[in-house]
């Protein structure tokens, strides 16, 4: 069992491997044409046995376990690669592994008849490595490399229909949105390292450390400086996790494949920022300004995409604003200092939004390729499984008894009592994730059908993972809420001494459950079999404000108008100077030397006689200039 | 009469070293610039072997060291001819304004 634990490193090596044996084997035409699945999900379940394993192998009080060894010299600096786990590490590390898994078995069905089949399977492969590897690093040097490896990931998967125009677009929005918030991280870490640099008394930048080394930063920069540190290195997750106002990459993210956005831009890869928080809570928690800042970009954002979802006509759209909804939440639990229930909420949401995903991707290969949800409707006939499963995802989403997403949203809302205006807002927003996504339920799953093709039920390689998946997203909430007598998620997962969490607070629960329930009968209302409030007048009636939400609060155009305006404008303005200013001191050097070369030049004029006069005459002129001196 | 110094020698030397430096930079027939070559190592031999006579008379490396340069000086001599003949074989001429191909 030691071997278990010291080879935990191990886990991100399998799908590494795989990822090696496609590309190599496809390229050298070796390898069968559907053997991806295969591997990748061998791989993938490899990771998950040796994560279960270790986990049964590590207890009983769950001590950290921290590795390292140098692996880069450069002058006085010495950066590491190894592992460190956690409570928090094994959470992402069981979220990752296990929906991973499932949500490879379903992309064999998904993706059985497109073209880069293999392709996709091996970008599948080398996104697990790169995540698994980013939730084990030691240090947050380590981290970063992973960060940028699973951004790369992404952008390959978004981009993975590259010849559609759309797709090649979105993937370049998300790798710049990514940018300007890894820009900042950099930076931040820079700062960081800057601060400390003498101070490390282990590998340098690791996450045991992290807590001493915030103290030190905060003494050697003072409380300014240190709080701009810790909101540049915010930045990152910003734009990973899709806050405001780094966020308009993951709407359009939704032209990858669905089981892309199932995996990475909803249960995985956004929730990476919420744990580089989570990791480097040492350095935010000693700055309050950062942890104001954090707990309102993400109530911000939980309520700003809540909004912009209530008017999405695509499936995936709206689900893409849900997700930012919920990691707005997780964000803004982070930032009121409820860090077991920011990161209770990541996996119950990893579950929940992974399976809705999926049958959302099911109903688009029912409908075939229709993701309109005008142009839906009562496929419950037609795909009864997914429609119980996408049901069960939207209960436990809403937050309703007892599903999962009840226990961990409200532990949120519950924790933020102390900021009357940040629980205002997530109980609103508890209300519109409700009236949203049973708008998207009504709309998909009830009524007439109102398309023209003939969907149907998709293969059970595809439904079996929505059924697995509708269990934990069902029940984990309530297993692991400590009111079923076993331990509750904070026994495992807390950070230091518990910060303000105080379990389950019932009073709380109600109300958001109770603006949860006003959703789900507003919904019913507009979308479901009454349609006693017509959708259509409430969009005459309240026009403006229904124009603001439809064009996503302007978000897009205004970053396109600041594009237009300010940034061409400016970059032909440094065109012009490169062009005319540089190039013109450039080009006079060039033509000085020239004239002067040509003036010159006539001094040789091949007569040898002439040149001894010049020579003779120059010893002359010396000569006399030294007598005259000496 | 007076008596013959160093300095007599140095003044023949720099006459005939001036002499055959105008000739060297005003002939334009080439035979005529190297026989005034010539003229230039002849004054250089006389005035090495009267500094040897007149500084330091233990050694003959005055004496020495003017054989020499005769020696190379008749080598180069009949290099340079034999270059010349060339010369005149290919452009017909030994005018020195002639000889100006390597030029800009």
């Amino acid at each position: 069992m030691t071997e278990l634990i010291q080879n935990i490193w191990l886990i991100p090596i399998y799908p590494l491997i795989a990822f090696a044996i496609i590309v190599l084997g496809r390229w050298s035409k070796i390898l069968p044409q559907k053997s991806g699945a295969a591997l990748v999900v061998g791989s993938t379940f490899l990771g998950l046995v040796h994560t279960l394993l270790f986990l049964s192998a590590w207890g009983p009080h769950y001590e950290p376990i921290s590795v390292s060894a140098p692996w880069l010299h450069a002058g006085s600096l010495t950066l590491s690669m190894g592992y460190y786990i956690d409570a928090a590490g094994m959470l992402m590390l069981l979220i990752v592994t296990s929906v991973s898994l499932l949500i490879q078995i379903y992309t064999h069905g998904y993706m059985y008849h497109d073209p880069g089949y293999s392709r996709f399977y091996a970008y599948l492969a080398l996104f697990n490595f790169s995540m698994l590897s980013l939730v084990l690093s030691s240090n947050l040097f380590q981290m970063y490399v992973f960060w940028e490896m699973v951004g790369v990931s992404s952008y390959l998967l978004i981009g993975f229909w590259f010849t559609r125009p759309s797709a090649a677009a979105a993937a370049t929005k998300a790798f710049l949105m990514n940018r300007i918030g890894d820009f900042g991280l950099l930076t931040g870490i820079l700062v960081l390292l800057y601060f400390t640099w003498n101070w490390w008394p282990g590998p340098v930048l690791s996450f045991t450390d992290m807590s001493g080394a915030a103290q030190v930063a905060l003494h050697a920069a003072g409380p300014v400086g240190f709080t701009i540190m810790a909101l540049l290195i915010f930045m990152g997750p910003v734009a990973k996790s899709a806050q405001i106002p780094l966020h308009t990459w993951l709407p359009d993210a939704m032209e990858g494949p669905t089981p892309i956005s199932a995996l990475i831009h909803a249960a995985t890869m956004v929730a990476a920022g919420v744990f580089l928080i989570a990791r480097m809570y040492p350095v935010f928690t000693i700055s309050p300004v950062a942890m104001t800042v954090i707990a309102w970009v993400g109530g911000i954002t939980a309520f700003v995409a809540a909004t912009i979802a209530i008017t999405q006509v695509d499936i995936k759209k709206a689900l893409a604003y849900s997700t930012m909804s919920q990691l707005g939440y997780m964000v803004m639990a982070m930032g009121i200092g409820a860090y077991a229930a920011g990161l209770f909420h990541l996996m119950t949401h990893a579950f929940f939004k992974a399976m809705l995903f999926l049958c959302s991707g099911s109903v688009i290969h029912g409908c075939h390729d229709e993701q309109d949800m005008r142009k839906m409707g009562g496929l419950w006939k037609h795909m009864p499984i997914t429609a119980a499963t996408y049901l069960v995802g939207t209960i436990a989403i809403t937050g309703v008894l007892p599903f999962s997403g009840f226990w961990s949203k409200d532990e949120i809302i519950g924790a933020s009592i102390s900021q009357p205006l940040l629980f205002a807002i997530g109980v609103v927003t508890a209300g519109l994730t409700a009236f949203y996504m049973f708008r998207t339920y009504f709309m998909t799953f009830h009524g007439e059908y109102r398309g023209h093709s003939h969907p149907h039920e998709s293969p059970k390689v595809m439904w079996i993972p929505l059924v697995a998946l509708a269990i934990p997203s069902a029940l984990i909430g309530f297993a692991l809420s400590g009111q079923l007598g076993l331990p509750s998620f904070e026994h495992f997962v807390h950070y230091g001494v518990s910060l303000v969490e105080n379990g389950p607070n019932f009073a709380v629960m109600g109300l958001s459950m109770s603006f949860a329930i006003g959703g789900y009968v507003l919904a019913w209302l507009m979308y479901g079999s009454p349609k006693l409030i017509s959708p259509e007048r409430l969009k005459t009636t309240f026009s403006p404000l229904y124009e603001l939400l439809w064009n996503k609060w302007y978000f897009d155009n205004a970053y396109f108008w600041i594009a237009k305006n300010v940034y061409l404008p400016f970059a032909a303005l440094s065109a012009w100077f490169d062009r005319t200013i540089i190039d013109g001191i450039v080009g006079l050097t060039a033509s000085t030397v020239n004239a002067s070369g040509g003036a010159l030049r006539t001094l040789q004029n091949g007569r040898v006689q002439s040149y001894l006069m010049i020579f003779f005459g120059a010893i002359l002129t010396l000569a006399i200039v030294l007598m005259w001196i000496v | 009469m007076f008596n013959i110094g160093l300095y007599h020698y140095i003044a023949l030397t720099t006459i005939l070293f001036s002499i055959g430096l105008y000739g060297v930079l005003s002939s334009r027939n080439a035979i005529r610039l190297l026989m005034c070559i010539e003229l230039m190592l002849n004054a250089v031999n006389i005035n090495l072997v009267a500094f040897n006579n007149y500084v330091n008379m233990n050694d003959l490396s005055g004496q020495i060291f003017s054989i020499f340069i005769l020696t190379v000086s008749a080598a180069e001599a009949s290099v340079g001819l034999a270059i010349l003949i060339a010369l005149y074989r290919r452009r017909s001429t030994a005018d020195m304004e002639r000889f100006n191909l390597l030029k800009w």
